[in-house]
């Protein structure tokens, strides 16, 4: 579940103001999608949906929320995959054995290779099935909905319809055929204003004007 | 409380197997440190010809000197990289960065309490050096080092938050603390004059607690727990404030 109580979040060092003064409630099963302009501030504001980055003004109340799906950054390098899912789960208080498993063999990765060998993509599918292997938590989507290569993104894609039965998702980005896809509620990002839209395309006609007048 | 609890010994393994993941001793580097502290510093007193005030053997003297300095000093580094190096662990939601710190910190006493096991025995097999004469005072001495380091480490460590160059002139800050916390001398050998002056410095204290705890009928003019005790604690006092303020006003210099 999402709360955002008057939220402003300004762009570091700047006067433009990523988010203006917006409230908003996203129920625990809700899809929600957010349209949004390159460098318009996606990426902070999946950092606050997860809650990693406070708001300038206004309050942010997030509970049961995952990290953004594919970010890999909290795989240490110099341990196996075995050593960094069992510190994971026992971060998130998951049962070890039972979580190790599961996602070594979602992410189709030995458990025994140390994670700096594994190339860039294979650690975003761990990364990717490590929020995957968590139940009850909101998806949260900063551009990326599925990683990997063809078949694995097949896999993912397929996963996580599976979860979105039973939690919800918001997914940030500019791309209106996945957006189709997967949300119900669909915002698009205007002058730091969340305005509600019908579609995924109404929101993008939003953002292709707003460019316009720019 | 329970999954507190957890979380915490999860970040304490993490950091067991991380901080020297990679080389090929290992984890051993944790010890070997002051151990080559020890042999450098006793070869420097042998080289220079100098007794130890104390009548005992210079291993020992050193010893109890280098170990409160070692433990405050290391404490301190690993509390102020603590948080720039797992800030990626903050996205696993319930960790927090005081989280990360205080795991760090419980790293740093276990680290502490075995090294300062295996060097105190090993001296005392290799050189024929009796145990402590007051073991209580040993260790009082050790955890004040170690707690004097948490307060003034976090508050350091938070201060790195806000500004480079101070997190860049922190070793420069700390370098006079090797030669204020009493490792080549005792406070009893020096002029009145000097021991007033130091009395202001908390781990001179604590160096003058240990060694009091160590050797029998050595009494020190300046061995007060309160002092670094106090200083310890206003430290993190301040620290705490102000690591809300600096996190929830986004005054870190990189994006926590």
């Amino acid at each position: 579940m999402i709360t955002f109580s008057h939220v402003t979040v300004m762009q570091p060092k700047t006067t433009h103001a990523i988010l203006r003064d917006v409230s908003l409630h996203i129920g625990p099963r809700e899809r929600v999608g957010i349209m949004a302009a390159t460098g318009s501030g996606k990426t902070t504001i999946a950092r606050l949906l997860t809650g990693v980055e406070t708001p300038d003004r206004g309050r942010v109340s997030v509970r049961d929320v995952s990290w953004p799906l594919g970010y890999a950054g909290f795989l240490h390098p110099n341990l196996r995959v075995a050593e960094n899912l069992r510190l994971i789960a026992r971060l998130l208080g998951q049962y070890p054995a039972h979580f190790t498993s599961l996602v070594c063999h979602l992410a189709e990765v030995p458990h025994d290779a140390a994670v700096r060998d594994l190339a860039p993509s294979q650690r975003a599918v761990l990364a990717y099935m490590c929020a995957m292997a968590v139940p009850g938590r909101m998806l949260i989507a900063d551009d990326t909905l599925t990683v990997g290569d063809a078949q694995m993104r097949r896999k993912c894609g397929a996963l996580l319809r599976q979860r979105l039965n039973t939690n919800g998702l918001v997914f940030l980005s500019r791309n209106p055929r996945q957006m189709r896809q997967h949300c119900t509620r669909i915002f698009a990002l205007c002058q730091g204003r969340l305005i509600p839209c019908e579609t995924p395309d109404r929101a993008q006609l939003l953002l292709m004007k707003e460019a316009e007048y720019a | 409380m329970s999954t507190a609890i957890a979380r915490l010994g999860a970040l304490v393994e993490r950091e067991r197997r991380t901080r020297f993941a990679g080389g090929a001793i290992g984890h051993f580097w944790a010890y070997l440190t002051p151990i080559a502290w020890i042999t450098f510093v006793v070869v420097l007193f042998w080289t220079l010809n100098r007794a130890p005030p104390i009548y005992v053997a210079p291993e020992i003297f050193v010893a109890t000197g280098i170990l409160p300095y070692l433990a405050f000093r290391q404490t301190i580094t690993s509390l102020t990289r603590t948080i720039p190096a797992n800030r990626s662990l903050l996205y696993l939601r319930p960790v927090q960065a005081h989280d990360l710190l205080m795991a760090t910190a419980l790293r740093e006493a276990i680290n502490l309490t075995i090294t300062a096991c295996m060097i105190f025995a090993a001296i005392s097999i290799l050189s024929d050096v009796p145990a402590p004469a007051n073991p209580e005072g040993v260790i009082l001495g050790l955890a004040l080092a170690w707690f004097l380091a948490c307060g003034l480490g976090r508050f350091i460590a938070v201060l790195g938050l806000i500004s480079d160059s101070f997190a860049r002139f922190v070793p420069i800050l700390l370098r006079p603390v090797f030669w204020l916390s009493g490792i080549f001398y005792t406070a009893t050998e020096l002029p009145s004059a000097i021991q007033d002056a130091l009395w202001y410095s908390p781990i001179l204290h604590i160096t003058e607690i240990v060694r009091e705890g160590y050797f029998l009928g050595y009494h020190s003019p300046m061995a007060t727990a309160w002092m670094p005790l106090a200083v310890g604690a206003g430290f993190y006092l301040i620290a705490a404030p102000l690591e809300g303020y600096v996190i929830a006003r986004k005054k870190a210099r990189y994006r926590l």
